[in-house]
């Protein structure tokens, strides 16, 4: 047949995956994707060859291609957000099965009150004022002046969220001033390792459950709700189902709970983890239904924004460890500088500079799903492949993310591999990886 | 000492009535011991029979409304925001304001209002659902009164019949509400003086285990500073 000489209406990169029941159709330039029915798939190629018009297609495939943004531009990339986190120390009160720091003793030689004042200077002048803090530890109010760098960061008028365990907060003088710096707006998240004392304490080695429970208690008197995050793994789900009411009536209703969940690194083995997606929603909807909660299922979407990268791979992220060593990732041992030796501002220049978004990695390179996947977590990545910019990869892997693209849900596209692997397994898609 | 077990007035919405039908019924689910509320396979709403139903509904010691499977042959769904669970048989799940029970093509809305002042049969309350202009003004007009999209045992003061969220198939969350039958809502006083609306109003007072909290977010831990939940 001859060319129509139309008007392109998709982007000139679009093209077609075989998926089931029909097509993906993706667009690496747009960062766009839209499922195509069967009976569709030919018209589709005629459009993208020009030798259909938009209008000659069905109407429900129009209005498909309309609502995933087909007719309209590239999408963007969500604005970036710079963050530092701030290990205060390594030292813990607790020593938790799956703590992913491997927190427990402190380093020799831990960052001081100073450093840390001047680092968190550095990072406003050079990220910007909008840049984000976090403070954890070990446990962070361990160290005495916790506070004062706490307040210091409000005071500049930056966020700032503190990660704790909630136990040091049982003594009267620090909750109130803790809890002074929620009544200022910070966010303090404390963990819980399980809904039971006995879960809880058992994983971490120390009583913790109780204690924390005061914490989080006495800190709502004092007009400062905490976050509770609570750790979520395969061997807790009967616990959350039958303990979760009874915590809740233990703690003020305003508190809000959230679900940790775990991820190979420091002493996490995989022994705390969910091994699909499938087996975690299934977990969820046992503990929403018996326990009587609400969790949300994870939006269908036929749009989402450009992903060249994690923000650790494109640099928005610094992690400044205990030791004053500077890292683009908090779940990695590279190392970008040092806080002692190196200027915090040309570090983050360096780190920054040194984006690696997934055009520029050898495997991702070609692929069309790079604008979307972003080439996986970095961390990830290593612990995988022993090479941060070497995603563990394959035809199976593109394949599940164009099957899931397909029935929009571009959630997946930061599902741990361990997790697309057994979705590769349940749709029957081979050869896939032994991890 | 725990709190005393009360019954636990709900309305149960019926997804399949026709516009013209009157889809609400009053209902009062009694502690777990006592005989009473119940569904059969065929989609109604039974009240004290002897033999027991597809499904029961109840309040369980901590005051959580709970419904259960007696059947092994009726399957039955019960969803709440997009999540759904095929009830086990003979084990008890908790329903929340606004959870949808499915069974044998019937779909059931749980309204639920708080504890009961007075344990009643269920009653068809002379109310229908309206998808209309009108069904504007008359949402306009409960939410002004504070009780649309929540369970009305938040405060104290009394509660009225909630408008009804209705989920309609494959598409977008369609607001129904209430208004009287044959009549528009042109106001809460209207709406309110309907004799099944009059009684469910005055009848029912907070309970704080049915009080609605945020839903629990799910991420990676620790996060990173920017918030990043995965669902």
């Amino acid at each position: 047949m001859q060319a129509a000489n139309l008007a392109p209406v998709l982007p000139r990169d679009a093209t077609v995956h075989p998926v089931a029941g029909g097509a993906l159709l993706v667009s690496r330039d747009y960062a766009l994707f839209c499922r195509v029915p069967t009976e569709q798939v030919v018209e589709i190629r005629k459009l993208i060859d020009g030798l259909l018009p938009f209008e000659g297609l069905a109407e429900p495939m129009q209005n498909a291609l309309r609502e995933h943004g087909f007719t309209g531009g590239p999408r963007a990339a969500a604005p970036a957000s710079h963050s530092v986190q701030l290990q205060l120390t390594n030292d813990c009160n607790l020593h938790c099965a799956y703590c992913c720091t491997d927190s427990g003793a402190p380093r020799p030689n831990e960052v001081t009150l100073a450093e840390l004042k001047r680092a968190v200077a550095d990072a406003r002048a050079t990220l910007g004022p909008s840049t984000h803090f976090g403070m954890l530890g070990g446990e962070p109010f361990l160290v005495p002046w916790a506070p004062e760098l706490a307040a210091s960061i409000l005071e500049q008028g930056s966020t700032l969220t503190i990660f704790s365990n909630g136990v040091p907060l049982t003594d009267p003088t620090l909750c109130e001033r803790v809890a002074s710096l929620v009544r200022s707006g910070a966010e303090l998240r404390i963990s819980l390792a399980g809904v039971t004392a006995a879960l809880c304490d058992g994983l971490s080695g120390a009583v913790r459950f109780e204690r924390a429970l005061l914490a989080i208690n006495s800190l709502a008197a004092a007009g400062a709700i905490a976050k509770v995050d609570i750790m979520v793994m395969p061997q807790h789900i009967d616990a959350l189902a039958e303990h979760l009411p009874k915590l809740r009536k233990r703690l003020p209703r305003e508190v809000p709970f959230s679900f940790g969940i775990l991820y190979r690194g420091g002493r996490e083995r995989g022994e705390h983890l969910f091994h699909s997606r499938r087996e975690l929603e299934a977990a969820l909807d046992r503990i929403v239904f018996e326990a009587g909660e609400t969790i949300r299922v994870h939006p269908k979407k036929p749009l989402t924004n450009r992903r060249e990268g994690c923000s650790c791979a494109l640099g928005h992220h610094l992690h400044i460890r205990s030791d004053g060593r500077l890292y683009s990732c908090f779940k990695m041992d590279e190392a970008v500088g040092d806080l002692r030796r190196d200027d915090f501002a040309e570090v983050a220049k360096v780190a920054a500079s040194r984006a690696r978004p997934a055009s520029s990695l050898s495997v991702c390179a070609e692929c069309d799903l790079n604008t979307l996947c972003g080439g996986g977590c970095r961390s990830e990545n290593h612990l995988q492949t022993g090479n941060a910019d070497r995603p563990l990869c394959g035809e199976w892997r593109k394949q599940v993310c164009y099957e899931l693209l397909a029935e929009d849900m571009p959630g997946v596209l930061e599902w741990p591999v361990e997790h697309l692997i057994a979705e590769a397994k349940f749709r029957g898609i081979e050869p896939i990886p032994i991890l | 000492m725990s709190e005393p077990v009360e019954p636990i007035e709900l309305c149960l919405e019926s997804l399949d009535a026709v516009e013209d039908e009157q889809p609400y019924v009053r209902c009062v689910a009694l502690s777990g011991a006592e005989l009473g509320l119940g569904l059969t396979a065929s989609g109604e709403i039974v009240w004290k029979q002897n033999d027991a139903p597809s499904a029961s509904i109840w309040v369980s010691a901590d005051n959580q409304l709970m419904v259960v499977r007696n059947e092994e042959s009726t399957a039955i769904r019960l969803v709440r925001a997009e999540r759904f669970l095929d009830l086990p048989l003979a084990k008890p799940v908790v329903v929340l304001h606004e959870d949808l029970l499915e069974m044998h093509g019937h779909s059931f809305r749980l309204h639920i209002h708080g504890v009961a002042a007075s344990v009643e049969p269920p009653t068809r309350l002379a109310l229908r659902r309206v998808h209309s202009m009108i069904a504007g003004a008359a949402l306009a007009a409960v939410s002004m009164a504070g009780c649309v999209n929540g369970p009305p045992d938040t405060s104290s003061a009394p509660s009225t019949l909630t408008a009804a969220v209705t989920n309609t198939s494959g598409g977008s969350p369609s607001i129904a509400t209430l208004v009287a039958s044959g009549g528009a809502a042109s106001s809460m006083t209207e709406v309110s003086t309907q004799g099944g609306l009059t009684a469910v109003t005055s009848s029912t007072r907070k309970i704080s285990t049915r009080a609605p909290v945020k839903p629990i977010e799910v991420r990676h831990h620790p996060p990173k500073p920017n918030p990043n939940p995965i669902l």
